[in-house]
C-alpha cells in the first residue's frame, strides 16, 4: 500500500513554498534537533533508521555520516545530488519542484549532523523550473532565519549554494560531481581516498542524493523505530517509485521498500497499457539488469533485488510489453551509455562504443551467429574492471538482455 | 612499515606506497600506460590491474595502497585476461600505423601486444577517424589516433610545469586530446610528453621521421647546458656518417636521477642535441695566414702555439699572458689547466667566466640562470670560488689595453656574456687569441689559433652542480673529425711546452697520435 512521505505535499497547492510547508509543521524538526540533540545522536539515530541511500547504490545513510573524521582542522562538506539524469528516473525532480523546503530542512539536518559549514547542491543543470524553485526556497528560508549565517539562538548555520551542472550524466558520480563543483571535468576520481576523507577541495565531505535527505526530517520527526518498521528488515523506510514505459498510469509512486515489483505496476501505475503483457521490466533506472514477466514479484528492496541478479538502483521502474523490441531497447539503453562514459578509463570508453557498434550492426540486419556471445564478452571485460561504477551500469544491462532474450539478439527480424 | 607479498616475493615498504611501487621496486613489471612514478596516480587506463588476495575485484596496482599483510599475484589467469582485454579496447580504435610510427619500437602498446595480448582480432565495425597531424607548438606534433588518453601529458603540464595547456576533451570515444583554444605548446619543458607518451601520438617534429629506435644506441652522459647538470641518454645511430651530412645523434632524453632531475629535462638542454653535428662545430686545428684561417693538423697548431707561448712568457713573464677558462670543461681539465698554466707557468691572470648569463632566466624546475655544468668542479680544482664576471672583465681589459698579449680561452659560449664580439678585437698593440673550444663563433675572426674540442657526449670526465653534486659520465661518441677532448689537447701541449712530470695523456678517446 503506498504510503506517502516524501509525496504528502505534492498535492497540496503551492506545496513548494514555505508557507504551505510550515503549515504542516515544516522547519519543526530541524529547530527541535538543533535545540536538544547533538550532532553524534543524529548519526545514531539515522544509523538505527536503517534509511539507505536513495541514489543508487543503497549505501546506509547512517554509516556514511560517521565516516567523517572530526576535528580534522578542515572544513566539511555536504554535497546534495541533485543531478538526476539517468533515463527512466524522475523523482528527485518532483522534490526539488513540489517541496524543495523538505529537501532543504533535510539538508539543514544532515549538515548539523556531520558539522558541515558549507553545502552544495548540485543541480543537473537542465532543471531550469526545479532551480528556480530551489532558489527561492532558499531564499525563503534563509529571510525566515532558517538557514544561513548567524541564525539566532544557535551554533548552527549553514550556507547552500546551488550548481549548475553543465549536462553530463557522469557528473552524478559523486565524485565526478565533486570535480564539477571544482570547476574541473567531470571524471570520476579514483578510491581511495574516499570522499568522506578527502572531497571536496581535499576536505571531509558527505554526498547524499536529494530523495534521501528529504527522508531525513522524518526519522528525526517520526524515530528511528517507526522509519524503519516501514521497510524490510535492512532497508527502512518507503521509496519513490517513477513508473513508466507501457503502463497506463506513469507518474510517481511512494512505496515502502520491500513493496512487490507487481504491486506497484498495477496497483501504483494502473498495469500494462492496453491490456497487453509484460515481457520485461527494468526495476530501477537504465542501469539496472531487466527482470523477464516471470521474476516481477520480487520485493522491491536493495537485497532482494541483488538475489535476483539486479539492483533497486534509482528505483524507477521501466515496463515493457510484448510488443517491445529487446534489441532497439538494449540499443537505445547502450548508446545513452556510449554518449555518456566520461571517456576516461578505457574499458567503459571503448566498449560502450563497440557495444553499440555491433547491436545497430544487428539492427540493421547484420548480425552474425556469434554476435551475442560478443556482446556478452565485450560486457564481461567491462564488468568490475572500470575506475567508477558507469561501465558497470553499461555492462549490466547488456549481459541481462542478452542472456534472458537472447533471439532477439540474433535474427533482427523477431525482433522489429 | 607493512610487508606484504607480490608473486611469493615479500617486500617491507612505507606506509603509503602502493602496489605498483613496491613490485618495481621488486623488479615484478606490472604493464601500464596512464601510471609514471614522476606524477599523480589516476587509475584510469585499467591496464594494471591485479589480484589481491581477499578482494574479488582486480584492482588497480598504480592506486592500490598496500596493507600488511597483503598477497599479490600479478600473472594469473584473470590478470593476464584482463591485460589481454584493456589491450584489446585499446586497440580497436587504433591506427596500424606502427610501419610509419615513430615509436614504434619503444612503443608501450606494440611491447604489450606482443607480450600479453597476440588475440584474433574480433572487431569489425568501423573503427573512430580522428585528425592525423594535429601541430600543438614549434616542437610537438599530435596524431589523436594513436592517442591512448592516458593523461600523462595532461599531467604533466599541471603538476610539473604549472600550466594547463593540454586538456582532453569531448566525452567517451569522442575524447581528443588538445592545447586550450588559442593555446601552443611553447613551454620550456614541454619536449618531455613526448617520451612521457607511452604510444606514438605525440612525436617531436625534429625527430619525426629521422630514425627508427632501433637503429639508434644508447649512451649516458650530463647535460651541459646549466649548472643543474641533468642526466641524460644521448640517442645516437653508430652507423651515421658525418661526412656525408648524416647526423650522429638524434635525440637526448632525460635519465632518472632522483638527486638532480627527476625523471625531466628542459627544451633548452633537449634540443642541443642538435649541436653535436651541427654545421658550425669546429672540424679541425686552424691557424691563420693573413686574413684566412687555415687546416693545418694538430702537430703544426699545437707546436705553434707553444712556440707563441714562449715566447710571451720569456718576454714579457706571466703577466704578459690571460686565460679564461669556462666552467664548461671537466674537473679533470681544469686539474690540468690549473697544473699547467698555474703551477707550471705561473699565470696569474686568469678567470673562470661570469656565472649569470644577463639574459637568462631560471625557473624552480630544473633550469638555473648559472648555464655552465661545472662551476663546482673548477672551484675543487682549486680556482677561486666565484667570479661575478669583473675577473673576467679585467683580463678581457688588460686584452683590450694591450697589457695581455696572448689570451687564450677554453670552453664555448663566452661572447654571449659580453655586449659585443668586439671585447675579442686584437688591440692595436697586437695579441694573440686562441681559441679553444667545440663551435665556430664570431670573434673567431680575431682568432690565430683555434682549438678544436669535444663536446661533453664526446667526452669522459665529472661536474660538480650547483648542490655539489659530482656526477661522473663516459664519452658516449668519439670526438667529430679532429676535435679532441680538452683535457688531452692540454696534455699534448705541455708535452710540447717541454714541461717535466705531466702524465702521459691516457684519454679513452684519444685518436692516433699523429706522426711528426
Ligand atoms: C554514472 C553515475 C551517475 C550517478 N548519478 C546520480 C544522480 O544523478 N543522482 C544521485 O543522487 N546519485 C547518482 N549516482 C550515485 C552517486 O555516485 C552517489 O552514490 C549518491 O549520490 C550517494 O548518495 P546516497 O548515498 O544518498 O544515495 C550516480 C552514480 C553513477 C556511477
Ligand atoms: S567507467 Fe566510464 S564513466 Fe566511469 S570513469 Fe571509466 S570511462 Fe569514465
Ligand atoms: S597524447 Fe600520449 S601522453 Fe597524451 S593522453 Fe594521448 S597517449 Fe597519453
Ligand atoms: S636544466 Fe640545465 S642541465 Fe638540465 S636539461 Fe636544462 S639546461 Fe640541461
Ligand atoms: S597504470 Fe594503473 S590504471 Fe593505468
Amino acid at each position: 500500500m503506498s504510503i506517502k512521505l516524501v509525496t504528502r505535499n505534492f498535492d497540496r497547492p503551492d506545496s513548494h513554498t514555505l508557507r504551505v510547508y510550515r503549515e504542516g509543521g515544516g522547519y519543526e524538526t530541524l529547530r527541535k534537533v538543533l535545540a536538544t540533540r547533538t550532532p553524534q545522536e543524529v548519526v545514531e539515530e539515522v544509523k538505527r533508521s536503517n534509511l539507505r541511500g536513495r541514489g543508487g547504490a543503497g549505501f546506509p545513510t547512517g554509516m556514511k555520516w560517521s565516516f567523517v573524521p572530526r576535528e580534522t582542522g578542515k572544513p566539511v562538506y555536504l554535497c546534495v545530488n541533485a543531478d538526476e539524469g539517468e533515463p527512466g528516473t524522475f523523482k528527485d525532480r518532483f522534490i526539488l519542484e513540489q517541496d524543495p523546503h523538505m529537501l532543504l530542512e533535510g539538508i539543514g539536518i544532515a549538515a548539523y549532523a556531520i558539522g558541515a559549514r558549507y553545502a552544495y547542491l548540485y543541480l543537473r543543470g537542465e532543471f531550469v523550473e526545479a532551480g528556480r524553485r530551489v532558489e527561492d526556497a532558499i531564499a525563503e528560508a534563509c529571510e525566515a532565519g532558517l538557514l544561513g549565517s548567524d541564525l539566532p539562538d544557535s551554533k548552527f548555520s549553514l550556507d547552500l549554494y546551488v550548481h549548475y551542472g553543465a549536462g553530463a550524466y557522469i557528473c552524478g558520480e559523486e565524485t565526478a560531481l565533486l570535480e564539477s563543483i571544482e570547476g574541473k571535468k567531470g571524471w570520476p576520481r579514483v578510491r581511495p581516498p574516499f570522499p568522506a576523507v578527502k572531497g571536496l577541495f581535499g576536505s571531509p565531505t558527505v554526498i547524499n542524493n536529494v530523495e534521501t535527505l528529504a527522508k531525513v526530517p522524518h526519522i528525526l520527526e517520526k524515530g528511528a523505530a517507526w522509519f524503519s518498521a516501514l521497510g524490510t528488515e535492512k532497508s527502512g523506510g518507503t521509496k519513490l517509485f517513477p513508473v513508466s514505459g507501457k503502463v497506463n498510469r506513469p507518474g510517481l509512486y511512494e512505496y515502502p521498500l520491500g513493496t512487490p515489483l507487481r504491486t506497484i505496476i498495477d496497483e501504483g501505475a494502473g498495469g500494462v497499457s492496453a491490456g497487453k503483457k509484460i515481457k520485461g521490466v527494468i526495476p530501477g533506472g537504465a542501469s539496472c539488469p531487466v527482470l523477464t514477466a516471470d521474476e516481477i514479484d520480487v520485493p522491491m528492496d536493495y537485497d532482494a533485488l541483488a538475489k535476483v541478479g539486479s539492483m533497486l538502483g534509482s528505483g524507477a521502474i521501466i515496463v515493457l510489453d510484448e510488443e517491445t523490441s529487446m534489441l532497439k531497447t538494449l540499443l537505445n539503453l547502450e548508446r545513452f551509455f556510449a554518449h555518456e562514459s566520461c571517456g576516461q578509463c578505457t574499458p567503459c570508453r571503448e566498449g560502450t562504443r563497440w557495444i553499440v557498434q555491433v547491436l545497430e550492426r544487428i539492427a540493421a540486419g547484420k548480425g552474425a551467429p556469434e554476435d551475442p556471445d560478443l556482446l556478452l564478452d565485450i560486457a564481461a571485460h567491462m564488468a568490475g574492471r572500470t575506475l567508477c561504477p558507469l561501465g558497470d551500469a553499461a555492462a549490466g544491462p547488456v549481459r541481462s538482455f542478452v542472456t534472458k532474450f537472447r533471439e532477439e539478439f540474433l535474427d533482427p527480424l523477431n525482433s522489429m | 612499515m607493512p610487508t606484504l607479498m607480490i608473486d611469493d616475493r615479500k617486500i617491507t615498504v612505507e606506509p603509503g606506497t602502493t602496489v605498483m611501487q613496491a613490485a618495481d621496486r621488486l623488479g615484478i613489471f606490472i604493464p601500464r600506460f596512464c601510471y609514471h612514478p614522476g606524477l599523480s596516480a589516476v587509475g584510469s587506463c585499467r591496464m594494471c590491474m591485479v589480484e589481491v588476495e581477499k578482494i574479488p575485484k582486480l584492482q588497480t596496482a598504480c592506486t592500490t595502497p598496500v596493507v600488511e599483510g597483503m598477497v599479490v599475484h600479478t600473472y594469473t589467469e584473470q590478470v593476464m585476461d584482463a591485460r589481454r582485454s584493456v589491450l584489446e579496447f585499446l586497440l580497436i580504435n587504433h591506427p596500424l600505423d606502427c610501419p610509419i610510427c615513430d615509436k614504434a619500437g619503444e612503443c608501450y602498446l606494440q611491447d604489450d601486444y606482443m607480450e600479453y595480448a597476440r588475440y584474433t582480432p574480433r572487431y569489425k565495425e568501423t573503427r573512430w577517424k580522428k585528425r592525423k597531424v594535429h601541430i600543438l607548438g614549434p616542437t610537438i606534433v599530435m596524431d589523436e589516433e594513436r592517442c591512448v588518453l592516458c593523461s600523462r601529458c595532461v599531467r604533466f603540464l599541471q603538476e610539473v610545469t604549472g600550466k594547463q595547456r593540454l586538456g582532453i576533451f569531448e566525452r567517451g570515444a569522442r575524447s581528443v586530446l588538445s592545447t586550450f583554444p588559442g593555446q601552443t605548446l611553447t613551454d620550456p619543458y614541454c619536449g618531455n610528453i613526448v617520451d612521457l607518451c607511452p604510444v606514438g601520438a605525440l612525436t617531436d617534429r625534429t625527430f619525426r621521421f629521422q630514425q627508427r629506435v632501433w637503429m639508434l644506441r644508447r649512451g649516458e652522459s650530463i647535460c651541459p647546458y646549466c649548472a643543474r647538470g641533468c642526466n641524460i641518454a644521448v640517442d645516437y645511430n653508430e652507423r651515421s656518417d658525418v661526412q656525408i651530412n648524416d647526423r650522429r645523434v638524434y635525440r637526448f632524453r632525460p635519465r632518472f636521477n632522483p638527486k638532480v632531475n627527476g625523471h625531466w629535462i628542459c627544451d633548452r638542454g633537449r634540443y642541443a642535441y642538435r649541436f653535436i653535428d651541427d654545421a658550425r662545430r669546429l672540424r679541425e686545428p686552424m691557424l691563420r695566414e693573413g686574413k684566412r684561417l687555415v687546416p693545418s693538423g694538430w702537430e703544426r697548431t699545437l707546436k705553434r702555439v707553444a712556440r707563441r707561448i714562449r715566447e710571451v712568457l720569456d718576454t714579457f713573464g706571466p703577466e704578459g699572458m690571460g686565460l679564461i677558462l669556462l666552467p664548461s670543461v671537466t674537473i679533470g681539465t681544469a686539474r690540468r689547466v690549473r697544473k699547467l698554466f698555474v703551477d707550471d707557468l705561473g699565470l696569474t691572470r686568469i678567470a673562470t667566466g661570469p656565472s649569470i648569463d644577463p639574459e637568462a632566466d631560471e625557473d624552480s624546475i630544473l633550469l638555473r640562470r648559472d648555464r655552465f655544468p661545472n662551476r663546482g668542479g673548477l672551484v675543487a680544482a682549486g680556482f677561486p670560488d666565484g667570479d661575478p664576471g669583473a675577473v673576467t672583465e679585467g683580463v678581457l681589459r688588460g686584452w683590450a689595453t694591450g697589457k695581455i698579449k696572448l689570451l687564450y680561452v677554453i670552453g664555448d659560449d663566452l661572447p654571449r656574456f659580453f655586449e659585443e664580439t668586439s671585447s675579442f678585437s686584437i688591440p692595436s698593440a697586437g695579441g694573440i687569441l686562441i681559441l679553444q673550444r667545440s663551435m665556430e663563433g664570431p670573434e673567431d675572426d680575431f682568432a690565430r689559433m683555434l682549438l678544436p674540442s669535444a663536446m661533453t657526449a664526446e667526452t669522459a670526465g665529472s661536474f660538480v652542480n650547483f648542490e655539489g653534486e659530482e656526477q661522473t659520465f663516459s664519452a658516449v661518441l668519439p670526438p667529430l673529425e679532429e676535435a679532441l677532448p680538452d683535457e688531452e689537447i692540454l696534455g699534448r701541449l705541455s708535452l710540447l711546452l717541454g714541461l717535466k712530470g705531466e702524465e702521459a695523456c691516457r684519454h679513452e678517446n684519444s685518436v692516433e697520435e699523429e706522426q711528426g
